[in-house]
């Protein structure tokens, strides 16, 4: 049986750096992006990439478990995502609204530009611009940790591996600023984490360490599910939201 | 029978049983005194390791408790603090009777209970975390009920608590790996900035309270309450192990300035925000903020009394902030917390209006109620090292103060024919416990002597524990 070192040296492609890059390609659709649907497929796959980083330092059968638990986390924002909508600006309204803060009422044109992809608003475009900014950062810290790990505490790690860490966790923290939505801010939550996990792996490979980090992912996935939930019913009672 | 496993399950248990009687809070009251009666006595009275006769069996009682390779340990110093986390809850839960809270409450209650004592027993520590997460999220299902369902402050919430953990694990690796290397001055360095930002986010503090004042505002006042004395409380003594568990920690002069100035900024951003608040949910969010910069700035005073001056600041807020959460909680179950809607409800609900202004005045440390009884030796050290820093913490009461008569203006106020009207529109137990609740934070106040010693004894057992 085809072990995942095998299956890896079977696809030249995948060197930590092209799986750097794609990390920033799901992490930035992570801030960027509107409908659900990306949002999900895009951490679902950061999950697998990132499957293929961990693959390097724990054992495989212990990469699995972490794919699956971030899947898992995943899954249970996609069924909530699936019984509240795909589209999270009606909550983000919804949220001014009840903080008495701004408008309750949307244009069609705004709604229309929110929900056709192909379409960018000028909110998007900002986002885009964050990313990029971001993303700076994330190269920038990354070019001083590796001039900083023979001397300090940091674990050595490859380039492509560090890159990895730091865009998961800049875009990741970039996502949470950007919303208030909870299955955004839940898949924010989930990127940085990830991102994290990966830096501990590299500092303590240890399996009890990694199972409390799958049970954090699921447990915050349950958490911002339940206040999507919420959100969501609160915005069926909210006729102004819907027009 | 393992007491950790017993302290942790009792709770959980008895929500589920709780939770069949939503139709009855007052059989819920009822049930979760018991329970938290129940856990004192065995806190206070199990022998540790020793064979008891328990209903005609012989039972040895173990100390600890192994679970998926995790150690929970019951220590003769975790009693003091468990007892206070239960009895802080006993109150709140007597209480819920009293007022308008949902049929949640009560269960939620304990089971947030179950996951904060499991901080406590938890080895090693880093574990914790984990617990505190359960915690914060059970916390949001207690804050989203049927009449508040803004998300924004359980997600906050949720979100710091969650982007402590990495701090607080960072702290434990490296704390581990400067056991095997303690010439390391570096490893030292980092375990202490990842433990001090992984705590200082735990505890709110600036810049990370931004939750505070959202709680408050989305939450019904009673929960609101609840978190911030008994989950907040518990968070405080979490931190205040962990802060003298280590003395390379404790005893750093780095350490105590950071939590001088962080303490000192809570003081003044909860002063300035608590001044132009027009809401009595947000106003109790700052004054709260202002309650734990206090106690941080006598923790960063790193005088000998300084752990207990900073215990009985954090243990004195939760009589004032009971008897707060009950008040405003009548007051603002139909109209909310603005000053603008509660227009003439004093003259409707005077005792839950009493209520609500004394234990706000309490949290504010005000002179005369409880809450001053653990200001007044904080100012008496500040005055005698920074004598400007007495007086911004004396301004920041002042602050707080001037918003609640802005509030209670506006709560008497009404169409001038109605000026003189006045009804009681609260349950005799609403009232029975509005002023037995006034009552023990004026008399504590006036006559601290009546406390002082049972309250010096208890906040020394709990700093043994901690120190």
């Amino acid at each position: 049986m085809l072990d995942l070192d095998h299956v890896l040296l079977l696809f030249p492609f995948f060197t930590d750096m092209s799986l750097a890059a794609g990390v920033i390609l799901t992490a930035s659709l992570v801030v960027v992006a509107e409908d659900r649907r990306t949002l999900l497929a895009a951490v679902g796959l950061q999950y697998m990439i990132v499957g293929l980083l961990f693959s390097q330092l724990v054992p495989p059968q212990l990469v699995a478990v972490k794919v699956l638990a971030g899947l898992a986390s995943c899954l249970i924002l996609f069924v909530t995502s699936f019984q509240t909508g795909w589209y999270p600006m009606q909550v983000d309204v919804l949220v001014r609204a009840n903080s008495n803060s701004g408008s309750t009422k949307t244009s069609k044109a705004e709604q229309a530009v929110d929900r056709q992809p192909w379409i960018l608003g000028s909110k998007s475009w900002f986002r885009i611009f964050a990313v990029i900014m971001m993303a700076l950062i994330g190269i920038t810290l990354q070019t001083r940790y590796t001039s900083l790990s023979p001397e300090a505490w940091f674990p050595p790690a490859s380039e492509g591996m560090i890159m990895a860490i730091m865009q998961l966790i800049c875009l990741g923290l970039l996502a949470l600023g950007m919303t208030e939505d909870p299955v955004r801010v839940g898949l924010g939550l989930l990127t940085v984490l990830t991102g994290f996990g990966l830096f501990y792996s590299l500092v303590e490979p240890a399996i009890a360490v990694m199972a409390q980090l799958a049970a954090v992912e699921v447990l915050v996935a349950l958490g911002t599910s339940y206040l999507a939930s919420v959100n969501a019913h609160l915005q069926e009672a909210t006729p102004t939201s819907n027009p | 029978m393992s007491i950790p496993l017993v302290i942790i399950t009792v709770p959980l248990i008895a929500s589920a049983v709780v939770y069949a009687f939503r139709q009855w809070v007052w059989i819920q009251s009822v049930l979760a005194v018991l329970s938290c009666s129940l856990l004192i006595i065995l806190t206070l009275q199990v022998p540790l390791e020793q064979m008891v006769v328990f209903a005609g069996w012989d039972v040895m009682v173990e100390t600890s408790w192994e679970w998926m390779g995790r150690s929970f340990v019951f220590e003769q110093a975790d009693r003091p603090v468990l007892t206070f986390i239960f009895s802080a809850s006993i109150l709140f839960f007597a209480g819920a009777s009293a007022t308008r809270v949902s049929p949640q409450f009560v269960p939620v209650g304990l089971a947030l209970l179950s996951f904060l004592v499991a901080t406590f027993f938890v080895y090693p520590f880093l574990y914790a975390s984990l617990f505190l997460l359960l915690a914060t999220i059970v916390a949001a299902f207690m804050i989203l009920d049927g009449n508040h369902r803004s998300t924004r402050g359980s997600l906050r919430m949720l979100l710091f608590t969650t982007l402590a953990l990495p701090f607080i694990m960072m702290a434990g690796s490296q704390i581990e790996i400067y056991h095997g290397n303690p010439d390391s001055v570096m490893l030292l360095g980092s375990a202490m900035t990842f433990l001090g930002v992984g705590c200082l986010i735990m505890l709110a503090a600036f810049p990370f309270h931004s939750w505070m004042p959202m709680v408050a505002q989305d939450a019904s006042p009673y929960v609101a309450a609840f978190i911030f004395s008994v989950s907040h409380s518990a968070l405080f003594l979490f931190f205040l192990d962990t802060f003298s568990q280590y003395a390379w920690f404790r005893d750093n002069t780095s350490v105590l300035s950071v939590l001088y100035l962080v303490g000192m900024a809570m003081v003044i951003v909860g002063a300035v925000f608590a001044f132009g608040q027009r809401s009595l949910g947000r106003l109790m969010g700052y004054s709260v903020t202002i309650d734990g910069g206090a106690a941080l700035l006598a923790l960063g005073l790193g005088t000998p009394d300084s752990l207990q001056v900073a215990i009985s600041i954090v243990g004195l807020r939760v009589l004032a902030l009971a008897l707060w959460g009950l008040g405003l909680n009548i007051l603002s179950s139909e109209v909310g917390g603005d000053f603008e809607r509660l227009r003439g409800k004093a003259r409707i609900y005077p005792f839950a209006t009493g209520a609500m202004l004394i234990g706000g005045f309490s949290v504010a440390g005000l002179p005369l109620t409880a809450g001053f009884m653990g200001r007044w030796p904080l100012l008496h050290s500040l005055a005698r090292q920074d004598l400007l820093s007495a007086l911004v913490l004396l301004l920041a009461s002042v602050s707080v103060t001037i918003a609640y008569m802005r509030g209670i203006k506006n709560m008497l106020a009404g169409p001038s024919s109605e000026r003189s009207k006045w009804s009681v529109g609260e349950s005799p137990v609403t009232i029975i416990f509005a002023v037995v609740g006034v009552l023990a934070v004026l008399g504590l106040g006036a006559y601290p002597q009546w406390i002082l010693p049972t309250l010096r004894r208890t906040v020394d057992a709990i700093a043994l524990f901690v120190g």
